[in-house]
């Protein structure tokens, strides 16, 4: 099917059918050191419209799935199902897909004009139509007026704008992105996140974004795929993905986790009963874990500290008194590392109160006598892995 | 991250083009690439045929049957040994003096504030659009019996044939090979690694001792083994100066020329061979493990000028008078070319540009204009095709590819020519070649191979700096390999491309071990006819002939290069 | 950049096609057929020879300037396929030797018949176009700054006083040192002595030279004292150089060559090599050694001999010495032990 013209925005797929599936993929890189196994049977659906993020550590095999999906690598085993038909075997070129890369990949000797029409050109869309969509796709990303320069004269974020017109102006089914933000610095970062994902929104595109930073994927996908070492750890929404980590890597890949080793003592209907520093809970968990050993997770904001000099204000279910052995000031919140009785040590965070900050951060000073509290709904079992 | 338009390849002289460079180049398989392969097929052909099956010739012809009594005679003679001895010491003596000199120019160039660097810089770079013979005719008639510094300055009579004066020659005319190359490096050195070791109390001479010159081991030791193959590749020099210090590449030539001997010459290119291909294999693998220079793509080695006088002046007190030198022997060889007769009188005369312009002189600019010029797209093309196949493509026999692309830089001239008449003198492959000798078109080819690799090292380089993304991004706009490489690689690596062509043209001008026994009476060449009036004695006319060759040659360029926009840095041109 | 690219292909292979094709037009078409020239004599007298042969005659010619030993060698190996039509020029018992491998067509020209019969082989496997002797140039400066007179005998030659001051060019190479051999041999009595002779010489030789005049030239440019070269290539080159060559002959008597013109077997062109060789026999042809700078005496009686040139009768040949007895060392092994034992093998010299 011709590239340019990837079929109507919102989809006249099936729809049951995902747009996308990637089934049981397989990769495998040969060196000199030995194999590598970038991709172990990967299976993954995106829907239609979607905004989905593959988020690892360099090496989680992100990269490679998306380069599978976009064609410049040949997965070993499995299949790629685009709108039930499988495009494994067809070449990039031919593929209703296109990618923004991390290098913005602009071609230096043509201007911005030309190098947004390139894919028009090739799909030989008549002049005055091309014309229109470029000035449209320019438009969008707030780039218009802009169409004579060379990619040299324009700043990183706008470099990456025109890669990012450059994809949507051949209107794909689906965008690829392979970290297009990691190029820029934090502030320009946070804008061109929000950009991103309005642009999305607007257009409909359905699209696959790659990155290592988990605040890109939280703030903007509609789910996260989250792999580790060639697997999917877990897919699933920001919110599941950071309230119900589904293993301790995501647990601890997304947002910091507390770990702690429980024994299950019983299993009720969405609870089980745990002995955890010593005290008995009960916590929710959808899926039983096995009886035994537990890992336990918590969230630093989840876990209240007091100092012992002020009134017992924290209840909680776990309780636990201890000594702050060292804290950090990050402006909106203090975080402090704090040592239990039994030798634990939890990682607390607590919001800025209103008043007198300096009198607010030496109440958590080094030794500072502390009780914990934490709620047992905040206890998660995750999968020790 | 800002795209740069493509500039000429790394610092140090490349020999595997698959496996150095910057950018990140995925390689994808080579399926379905129609014209594209048949391309590449047909020069890989070009290579097979012109490069390697000659060095298959030359080794059977020196190692059958016939071969064992010039094998015989040769290891029997002590002259042989002495021969052998000879060509290595001028190989060690210019590999190490040259790397030497060429180490102290590109240190004041980079790391000191020498005032007139740029006049330096220009004069390191002379010797390279330098034809052969003309250094060797200028160190005599300055430094020989009747040298006008030896006898008129100093009044001693001194003997210059033999391996003073051939070394000096060799010295002068390799060292800015090893000059540019060392420049590129030390440009390219990540000057933290100095400030860190400053900041640990490290002394400027301690910092170089213990951090810049090991980091830089690699190169100056590649600089030196590039001299070392150079120098006794080289014929012009030899021809004129040995004196009876006869060096392998003399043996050589005199075999074919003085004495038309094959079997003989097919012996002697074997021995001129090895120690040069074994050098090329030694290079070939210690690049590939990577040297250590850590590249970080941005000059940095402003930051930290030397300035203790007890460092600078023994450096300027070395590379001052090798730039008096140099400019001393260039100098003398446009006088000679004014004058009555070289050295012996003075009387301005235009004389000897009128014989250069008349007859064989005339013919020969001619004859080697048109053979340089159809060289060139040969070598442009078979280069381009090979670059791509080697850098962008995976495919069964990618090393052999990529080695046999760039071994043409490892095999003297000599042995090229040689190679070419064994293995065409006849017709060969089962009569799909005709018999090339007597022809123009074993010239071109010969002038091909000799210029083929310098083109697919600067085409692989720009390539590499390329990185494969923006291929990437024009197929998932929906481009087809043929117009992604069309369209946006072609376009980007051109000014590189262009610059090979024109460095090609420049070889196959100055080039003369190659093209010596291929010559006819229908096609002269310029280098040969320099020889003929350096071998009579007219030094008049040699002069002559090389300044206009050196005029058209650099003429040529600067016209291709306007047309091209390309400059040429980095390039090493040597004969 | 792709029309550009074409372009230049184009041309290449347009450059190549007429390129190659002369080699094989030759053949066949009598009217244009171009005579190649291998030519012993000095570069200039050889341009102004093809020059005005073709213009006289209407027939393309060109040349490649050997050396004599360079030349035989190259036949030799080309055997019976050479690249060259005619050999002109370098003492005639190259010919000879070369015709003892069926490597000359001999060719009895009209012309030869003007030409004294002691300048010309009967059987017409060379004619003579010159003759030269063999003699000592000196550089005057240089004699005087060493106090020391141009030498005047075989004998004087090895004086101490021209210890590294001497050039000669090396008889595996050159015609004109065999010559001098020969002169040497026909005084001495025998092949050993010469070489005898040459080994007593050897310490007051700087450079043994590829070509026979270069001796000649070291002289004028002050590298040697003396030089054994032939005396019309002295005093072309004193009168290049500007330099003051004193020429001296030795007492006891030297040695003579014929300069020869001949035609190669299997030659591709005969046609135009005999009308090559009639028109080389002429006086005209003959006199234009001179406008060339070139000294050495015509063989035709009717050419006249420049006023620059030494007659042959106010030198004493060597006693016994004969144009067979050069052409027998030249056949014979006399030059290979004189590479072996006066050179120590040591290779034979590039220039």
């Amino acid at each position: 099917m011709p590239k340019a013209e990837g079929g109507e925005l919102n989809g006249t797929s099936e729809p049951d059918r995902p747009l996308l599936e990637v089934a049981s993929v397989e990769k495998v890189f040969r060196s000199r050191g030995g194999r590598t196994i970038a991709l172990d049977k990967i299976d993954l659906d995106v829907e239609e419209g979607e905004f989905l993020t593959i988020l690892g550590p360099s090496g989680c095999g992100k990269t490679t799935l998306l380069r599978i999906l976009a064609g410049f690598e040949r997965p070993d085993a499995g299949e790629v199902l685009l709108e039930g038909r499988a495009i494994t075997a067809l070449p990039p070129n031919k593929r209703p897909l296109a990618m923004v890369f991390q290098s913005f990949a602009l071609f230096p000797h043509l201007t911005v004009f030309d190098n947004v029409a390139y894919g028009l050109r090739i799909a030989k869309v008549p002049k005055a139509e091309l014309r229109e969509r470029v000035e449209v796709a320019l438009m969008i990303i707030n780039l218009a007026g802009l169409e004579d320069r060379l990619p040299s004269q324009l700043s990183g974020g706008q470099q990456q704008r025109v890669a990012l017109a450059r994809s949507i102006v051949v209107r794909p089914r689906v965008l690829l992105l392979d970290e297009p933000l990691s190029n820029l610095d934090a502030r320009l970062r946070e804008q061109m996140r929000a950009e991103l994902r309005r642009i999305q929104r607007q257009l409909g595109i359905t699209s696959i974004y790659v990155t290592h930073d988990q605040a890109d994927a939280m703030a903007m996908s509609d789910r996260i795929v989250v792999m580790n070492e060639g697997r999917i750890e877990q897919i699933g929404t920001p919110t599941e993905v950071y309230e119900r980590p589904a293993s301790l890597f995501v647990a601890d890949f997304i947002g910091q986790a507390n770990v702690l080793e429980a024994e299950l003592t019983h299993v009720g209907d969405g609870t089980v009963t745990v002995v955890v520093l010593g005290q008995q809970l009960t916590i929710p968990a959808a899926v039983a874990p096995p009886p035994g050993r537990v890992t336990l997770v918590i969230r630093p904001e989840d876990v209240k500290i007091a100092p012992l000099s002020l009134d017992p204000a924290e209840v909680g279910d776990l309780c636990a008194t201890g000594r702050v052995r060292s804290h950090e000031y990050l402006g909106s919140l203090i975080q402090c590392v704090v040592q239990l009785r039994d030798g634990t040590v939890l990682i607390a965070r607590i919001p800025k109160r209103i008043g007198n900050a300096d009198a607010f951060i030496g109440g958590f000073s080094p030794d500072t006598e502390v009780r914990v509290a934490i709620p047992s709904a905040a206890v998660r079992p995750v999968h020790p892995r | 991250m800002m795209l740069k338009r493509a500039e000429t390849p790394g610092p140090w002289p490349r020999w595997s083009v698959a496996f150095g460079g910057r950018g990140a180049r995925v390689m994808t398989s080579i399926r379905g690439h129609g014209v594209l392969g048949v391309g590449v097929g047909l020069a890989m052909l070009l290579v097979a045929t012109f490069v390697l099956y000659p060095i298959v010739q030359t080794m059977t012809y020196a190692l059958d049957g016939q071969a064992r009594t010039v094998w015989e005679g040769l290891l029997r003679s002590a002259e042989t040994a002495r021969v052998i001895r000879n060509t290595l010491v001028i190989g060690v003596a210019t590999g190490t003096l040259g790397t030497l000199l060429g180490l102290v120019m590109a240190l004041i160039q980079t790391r000191t504030e020498f005032r007139f660097k740029r006049a330096l810089h220009l004069i390191a770079l002379i010797p390279i659009v330098s034809p052969p013979f003309a250094v060797a005719m200028s160190i005599i008639t300055l430094f020989g019996r009747s040298g006008l510094i030896s006898r008129r300055l100093f009044g001693v009579r001194y003997d210059i044939f033999g391996a003073d004066g051939l070394i000096l020659a060799l010295v002068i005319t390799f060292m800015p090979a090893a000059y540019l190359s060392l420049v590129g490096m030390l440009q390219s050195f990540d000057s933290s690694l100095e400030e860190a070791a400053a900041d640990l109390g490290a002394s400027t001479w301690t910092r170089f001792r213990t951090v810049v010159f090991p980091l830089l081991g690699p190169g100056i030791a590649n600089s030196f083994l590039l001299l070392f193959v150079s120098a006794i590749a080289d014929l012009g020099n030899p021809i004129i100066l040995d004196g009876g210090y006869t060096v392998l590449s003399s043996r050589l030539w005199l075999a074919i020329i003085g004495e038309s001997d094959l079997a003989e010459g097919a012996v002697l290119s074997l021995l001129l061979l090895v120690p040069s291909l074994i050098v090329f294999v030694l290079q070939y693998a210690w690049l590939r493990r990577r040297s250590f220079v850590t590249v970080t793509g941005r000059p940095v080695s402003r930051l930290h000028p030397i300035t203790q006088r007890n460092i600078t002046w023994p450096l300027y007190g070395v590379a001052l008078p090798t730039a008096l030198m140099i400019v001393l022997i260039y100098g003398y060889i446009v006088v000679g070319a004014f004058t009555k007769v070289w050295n012996i009188n003075f009387t301005p005369s235009l004389e000897h540009f009128a014989y250069v312009f008349r007859g064989p002189g005339r013919e020969a600019i001619g004859d080697s204009f048109v053979l340089a010029l159809a060289a060139m797209p040969l070598a442009g093309l078979a280069g381009l095709l090979l670059a791509f196949a080697v850098t962008m493509r995976k495919f069964p026999g990618r090393r052999v590819v990529d080695f046999a692309s760039v071994v043409g830089v490892a095999i003297p001239g000599t042995v090229v020519g040689i190679g070419l008449i064994l293995a065409f003198n006849q017709p060969s492959l089962g009569g799909l070649v005709p018999r090339l000798t007597r022809t123009a078109a074993i010239i071109v080819f010969a002038l091909t191979v000799r210029s083929l690799p310098g083109v697919v090292r600067v085409t692989a380089g720009a390539l590499n700096q390329l990185g494969s993304n923006l291929e990437e991004a024009s197929l998932t706009l929906g481009a087809t390999r043929g117009r992604a490489l069309r369209t946006v690689v072609l376009p980007l690596i051109r000014p590189a491309v262009f610059g090979g062509l024109v460095w090609s043209f420049a070889r196959s001008m100055t080039s003369l071990s190659a093209i010596i026994f291929l010559v006819t009476p229908q096609w002269r060449m310029i280098t040969n006819e320099i020889l003929n009036e350096a071998q009579a004695g007219r030094y008049g006319n040699a002069a002559a002939f090389s300044v206009v060759l050196v005029v058209v040659m650099v003429a040529a360029m600067k016209l291709l290069a306007m047309l091209t926009g390309f400059r040429p840095t980095n390039q090493l041109g040597t004969e | 950049m792709h029309l550009r690219v074409v372009a230049l292909i184009l041309i290449a292979v347009m450059v190549v096609a007429c390129g190659g094709a002369p080699d094989t037009a030759g053949r066949g078409d009598q009217e244009a057929e171009p005579v190649v020239v291998m030519c012993i004599v000095d570069q200039v007298w050889c341009q102004v020879a093809v020059d005005a042969f073709s213009a006289e005659t209407g027939v393309d010619a060109s040349f490649v300037r050997l050396s004599a030993g360079e030349g035989l060698a190259r036949i030799k190996a080309e055997a019976g396929d050479p690249s060259f039509d005619v050999w002109f020029g370098g003492p005639s018992f190259f010919p000879v030797a070369a015709a003892v491998e069926g490597l000359i067509e001999p060719y009895v020209s009209p012309n030869a018949a003007a030409i004294p019969s002691q300048f010309k082989d009967p059987s017409g496997t060379w004619t003579g176009v010159y003759q030269g002797v063999v003699g000592f140039c000196s550089n005057r400066q240089i004699l005087e700054e060493l106090q020391a007179s141009a030498p005047s005998s075989w004998r004087g030659l090895l004086d101490p006083v021209f210890v590294r001051n001497v050039a000669i060019a090396d008889q595996r190479t050159s015609g004109t040192a065999v010559t001098a051999a020969a002169a040497l041999v026909a005084l001495l009595g025998s092949e050993d002595a010469a070489l005898d002779y040459l080994r007593q010489l050897d310490p007051n030789i700087l450079q043994y030279t590829k070509s026979g005049s270069t001796p000649g030239r070291m002289a004028a440019s002050g590298e040697v004292a003396t030089s054994v070269i032939f005396a019309h290539d002295c005093i072309s080159i004193g009168m290049e150089t500007g330099v003051d060559l004193v020429v001296s002959f030795p007492v006891e008597g030297t040695g003579f060559e014929i300069g020869q013109v001949s035609i190669l077997a299997g030659t591709p062109h005969p046609s135009a090599a005999r009308t090559f060789v009639d028109w080389s026999l002429t006086a005209g042809a003959q006199e234009l050694a001179a406008t060339a700078k070139a000294f050495q005496i015509p063989t035709h009686p009717d050419a006249a001999v420049p006023p620059e040139s030494i007659p042959l009768t106010d030198v004493r040949m060597a006693p016994g010495y004969t144009r067979e007895l050069a052409e027998r060392l030249e056949a014979g092994d006399f030059v290979n032990r004189f590479g072996a034992e006066i050179r120590n093998g040591v290779t034979a010299p590039a220039a």
